[in-house]
């Protein structure tokens, strides 16, 4: 007798949800879970300026990490009666039990650190490669005067500078005309009067005799000696008749009265230069129009070739 | 009608009245005194001028040509306008066909020697020696301390106590500025006779250095441009046979400095030393 009613009650039950129909949804989304993180360092270089008589630039070290990252939600059961299209039907929340989302690609951009200490390799435009160090804040200085290079053309528009080591990669650094002079304090946006001749002007040699194949630092100082309103806006460029003494710019920007500025350039000496003194001048172009003319004679004696010119 | 007869005297009428005057016109009939005297003097300064030509030494033929030229400053106020330009017009001609001498020398004793390029006949200086600077500076009376730029850097034997003195006034001046160069010259050519040789020239004559007179172009415009925007004018020196620009204030130890004249003023300066000689 037993036995028998089991068996129906089990009939009965089973036909009772034989009735209904349960569906699994997402419920509430819990919680994120990181599945994968690629990390992706790189450079980042920008112009600060001129600092200690070269041209300055501050690399940082950057990481774009690559992130996979899916939801976690609750795992739902809606059981609803087929037969009623109005039934809501019974949610209930399925406890221990989660569903997946699906994995999702996101980007993190971090500074990390200045690439401190460095040694970088690095090029302006199509000039030649030259090599660096920077120093504890990541700033590397333009000791070889390699950007100043590829700007003596006032024609160029813009360099590009590429710094590099095996490390850790290489960064490009897009260095325009106005945002070279923005940081070099030479502004076009508004006149100024100019008054030449408060101008004082002095150059200094860091030798006084060279031999072929050295390096000559000129070091120009400018100050400017005027009262009220006399402010000078000032561009020099060494002139020549020798072609590695010819054409260096000076940049010395805005000089209000009383001010005083200094910029240094390095001439490299061709190892057949011949022996003697050789001529050039500062010429000097106020960018408002006039020309302050300000020449300099500075000359070079070197020793070690024989042949006079 | 009219006859034969009378025919015949209208045209010899004729003929007397066309030829009479002519002939009056050419050959006076009636001169006095100075007028005979001046007819005379013009056959003879044509006859002189003449000579000139024929004459073969190159002294006596500018001699007659001096005698010439004075005897028509003499006579050429008593000649009419067509006659006096006729006469110098000769003259000219005359001057022209002298003989070119060999060497001549100006009044500040600079000697020029003639030389031939191609077709070209020049007369050039030899170099200017520290003698003639010292003239020009203690003539022009520049202060020392405003010196730097016209006197040759950076050893220069000439000294200032008062006036300007060289101890060997006879070497040539060397290294002497572009800016040098201008102001003797400019102090020297009252009359734009002399020139700095040019690079050509300069090239030909072996070992020398020196401004020479062409413009310089920088031939790279973008170097041309800067070198104007920044207010820069370089010159041209040729130092020994190479042609450059060079700034002006720059001073080389080899640079002497020359000038050249032209052939006309030569035969000038030749007549100028031959006054001198027979005064």
């Amino acid at each position: 007798m037993m036995p028998r009613f089991t068996v129906l009650s089990l009939l009965l039950c089973t036909a009772m949800f034989a009735a209904e129909t349960s569906d699994v949804y997402r419920g509430r989304m819990v919680r994120t879970e990181e599945i994968s993180r690629q990390s992706n360092p790189f450079l980042r270089g920008q112009f600060l300026g001129y600092l200690d008589g070269k041209l300055a630039f501050q690399i940082v070290m950057f990481d774009r990490a690559e992130i996979f990252r899916r939801a976690i939600y609750e795992k739902l059961i809606v059981t609803r009666d087929p037969s009623n299209p109005d039934d809501p039907g019974f949610r209930s929340v399925v406890p221990g039990q989660f569903i997946q989302g699906e994995p999702e690609r996101t980007e993190e951009v971090n500074e990390l650190a200045p690439a401190a200490n460095r040694a970088f390799r690095y090029h302006a435009g199509e000039g030649p490669e030259t090599t660096a160090r920077t120093n504890d804040t990541g700033v590397l200085l333009d000791a070889d005067e390699a950007v100043l290079l590829q700007l003596e053309d006032l024609r160029q528009a813009s360099v590009q500078i590429v710094f590099s080591n095996q490390s850790d990669g290489a960064c490009h650094v897009e260095l325009t005309r106005a945002e070279f002079n923005n940081k070099m304090g030479i502004s076009y946006e508004y006149q100024k009067k100019s008054y030449p001749k408060n101008l004082k002007a002095a150059a200094e040699w860091d030798k006084q005799i060279y031999k072929p194949g050295e390096i000559a630092t000129l070091t120009l100082k400018l100050s400017n000696r005027g009262e009220n309103g006399d402010v000078v806006r000032l561009l020099g460029r060494s002139l020549s008749r020798w072609n590695w003494l010819d054409g260096k710019m000076f940049y010395l920007g805005d000089l209000a009265p009383q001010e005083r500025a200094t910029f240094s350039r390095r001439f490299i000496i061709p190892d057949d230069a011949p022996a003697g003194i050789h001529y050039l001048r500062i010429g000097f172009n106020d960018i408002s129009g006039t020309k302050p003319q300000l020449p300099l004679t500075l000359q070079i004696a070197y020793t070690g070739n024989k042949q006079s010119h | 009608m009219l006859s034969f007869q009378r025919v015949v005297s209208h045209v010899l009428i004729l003929i007397f009245a066309l030829v009479v005057p002519t002939s009056t016109a050419q050959d006076p009939l009636f001169v006095d005194g100075a007028a005979e005297d001046i007819a005379e003097s013009r056959r003879e300064l044509r006859t002189l001028i003449r000579n000139v030509y024929r004459e073969k030494s190159l002294d006596a033929q500018y001699q007659l040509y001096a005698s010439a030229a004075d005897s028509l400053d003499e006579l050429g106020p008593l000649l009419s306008a067509d006659d006096a330009a006729a006469i110098r017009r000769h003259l000219y001609a005359a001057f022209q066909r002298l003989q070119l001498p060999n060497e001549v020398r100006n009044s500040h004793g600079m000697r020029f020697r003639r030389v031939v390029q191609g077709a070209d006949v020049q007369y050039l200086s030899g170099a200017l020696t520290e003698g003639m600077y010292v003239a020009y500076l203690n003539d022009r009376a520049i202060p020392p301390e405003k010196l730097n730029k016209h006197l040759p850097q950076p050893t220069h034997d000439i000294s200032f106590e008062g006036v300007f003195s060289s101890p060997t006034p006879r070497l040539s001046l060397r290294g002497l500025t572009y800016y040098g160069v201008v102001g003797y010259h400019g102090w020297m050519d009252k009359t734009s006779a002399y020139h700095l040789p040019s690079a050509d020239l300069l090239q030909r004559l072996e070992k020398v250095t020196c401004w020479a007179s062409d413009k310089y172009e920088i031939k790279d415009h973008r170097r041309s441009d800067a070198v104007n925007m920044f207010g820069g004018k370089f010159r041209t020196i040729v130092t020994t046979g190479d042609v450059a620009g060079e700034l002006p204030e720059a001073t080389h130890p080899k640079l002497t400095t020359h000038y050249v004249t032209s052939v006309a003023h030569a035969k000038k300066l030749y007549l100028q030393e031959l006054a001198e000689v027979t005064e």
